[in-house]
């Protein structure tokens, strides 16, 4: 069982991942904001964060460069992401995250995909 | 949501408050007109002048009070729903993963709304079985139903609920009603249809879908704009749309635009054979698009290079641009010695494009770079080499401090 870190604003979405992946078996939290991001990351290590690109507090984005430069977190970072934001999908994947996800999207293939980085 | 309740009571208090409000300052000025005759005596004016005041503050006072009602009911009944929205989640949720039964019909709003954000949500196997609890409630008709509503409000409504849908058999009604007289709904129409189609399972009933809905949207003349953006939504059916305008030789140039646009922001690397046939186009716009989508697929075929060296003489500077750009996926004993070339372009901007495509190049253009920096005749040719080779030393160099 993984720990897993949910940072979706969607209250549907954020539900929904919560039910696809707790029911594979990951351990999931699923917060709102960035900033509780940030202090679930500063109280304890995950496995994996699920990181969406627009929320209420600010930029996936520069979450992104904050947990890798200021945090030195090395966590699998996979940013969900809509289609039409492709040149943030690549702007993601060069600050460092490591796979992404597009809405609408398969649970069976997140699964997967969470598993491939969660594996140990 | 795409209108809240009450217009109709609020259109119909504010045009009773300004009628009677017209009413009073009409009487109001005949009896002023009947008092500089003299034929009115003053104190009927003061009366009337009163009588105006406390009913221009009435109506103030009724429409303020009307619209912080409105305001308050809004909000709460708007809570009600996302609780109930929220709660309907779980509910289906439940029936997804935990195999419970679904609720019996009828369904109230917010179990409808959830299930459609669920659908929205979901694709694969998942999805599909979301796809036929949709089908079981008959939402697809009932919203079908809606999209023929005389209200515009109740149309993108009914328009909405199918994107979220994605509804295959609702997809002839889609495509109709991109005829719609009212352009919102044009282009609301349009994009819940490249998304239902991407719900068609391949094969031919896809490839007619989308064969009807490039042609509803040519025959309606949407936007480039629009249609780009359809394209780019058309998720799995993307190219069977892209093949649609790209592969007809009757293609409508705004359409080819869309088309060649679409095929290099998606990557659609198997349309790089296409593509070759635009490359001496004898539209500018086409020619320019087609060396982007090269170079966004970020792969050549042997038979455009030819096409792509000719393009860095073409013309119009933007073609050049371009050619430039794709120059980059050359073979690098090719690129080098034309992109040396296009650094004295009279254009800045083809200057800039090609000093930039030497960088990707990797060491070999790089040195080249730097020869030109120094070296290149054109003086306008070694200011650009040299600013762009420190433009990409700042960037590969860490900077003291950071990272």
């Amino acid at each position: 069982m993984s720990d897993i870190l949910v940072i979706e604003d969607d209250p549907v979405i954020g539900a929904i991942l919560d039910r696809v992946l707790s029911h594979a078996g990951h351990a999931v939290e699923v917060v709102r904001m960035l900033s509780a991001g940030r202090e679930v990351l500063e109280l304890r290590a995950v496995d994996l964060i699920l990181l969406d690109l627009n929320l209420p507090d600010g930029s996936g984005l520069e979450f992104l460069r904050v947990i890798r430069q200021d945090m030195h977190l090395q966590t699998p970072v996979m940013v969900l992401s809509g289609m039409r934001q492709e040149d943030h999908i690549v702007r993601g994947l060069q600050l460092g995250a490591d796979d992404y996800v597009t809405k609408p999207f398969s649970p069976l293939e997140l699964v997967a995909r969470v598993d491939r980085w969660t594996r140990v | 949501m795409w209108r809240r309740f009450g217009d109709e009571a609020f259109t119909a208090l504010v045009a009773v408050v300004v009628t009677v409000e017209a009413g009073v300052l009409l009487v109001l000025v005949l009896l002023l007109g009947g008092r500089a005759t003299g034929l009115v005596g003053p104190s009927r004016v003061r009366g009337t002048l009163l009588a105006a005041i406390v009913s221009v503050t009435l109506g103030l006072v009724v429409l303020t009070v009307y619209v912080l009602a409105y305001q308050g009911i809004s909000h709460r009944k708007e809570l009600a729903f996302e609780r109930s929205r929220s709660r309907w989640v779980g509910v289906w949720l439940d029936v997804l993963y935990l195999d419970r039964e679904p609720p019996p019909p009828p369904l109230p709003h917010g179990a409808v709304a959830a299930l459609l954000e669920v659908r929205e949500t979901l694709k694969g196997i998942e999805g599909a079985r979301v796809a036929q609890i949709v089908d079981r409630f008959g939402l697809g008709e009932r919203f079908a139903r809606g999209v023929r509503a005389p209200k515009i409000s109740a149309r993108l409504e009914a328009v909405e609920a199918l994107a979220q849908a994605r509804i295959p058999s609702a997809l002839p009604d889609l495509i109709a009603l991109i005829a719609d007289p009212e352009h919102v709904v044009r282009v609301a129409a349009a994009r819940a249809g490249v998304r239902t189609l991407a719900a068609v399972p391949p094969g031919q009933d896809r490839d007619v879908g989308a064969a009807d809905l490039i042609q509803a949207l040519e025959i309606n003349q949407l936007p480039r704009g629009v249609v780009e953006e359809v394209l780019l939504l058309g998720e799995d059916a993307a190219p069977q749309l892209v093949g649609e305008l790209l592969l007809r030789l009757d293609a409508p140039t705004a359409s080819l635009k869309a088309g060649l646009n679409a095929a290099g922001r998606l990557q659609l690397f198997t349309f790089t054979d296409e593509l070759i046939r635009f490359v001496d186009h004898a539209d500018p716009e086409i020619r320019a698009a087609a060396f982007r989508a090269f170079r966004s697929i970020g792969y050549l075929p042997p038979e455009a290079e030819p096409a792509v060296m000719a393009a860095l003489h073409d013309p119009v500077e933007f073609v050049r641009i371009h050619a430039a750009r794709a120059a980059r996926l050359l073979h690098v004993e090719t690129a080098v010695p034309v992109l040396w070339k296009a650094l004295g372009d009279p254009s800045w901007w083809v200057r800039r494009a090609a000093a930039r495509s030497l960088v990707n190049l990797g060491e070999a253009g790089r040195r080249e770079l730097a020869i030109a920096g120094a070296a290149h005749p054109d003086r306008y040719a070694r200011e650009m080499a040299s600013q762009v080779l420190r433009d990409a030393d700042a960037l590969l160099t860490p900077v003291a401090g950071v990272g």
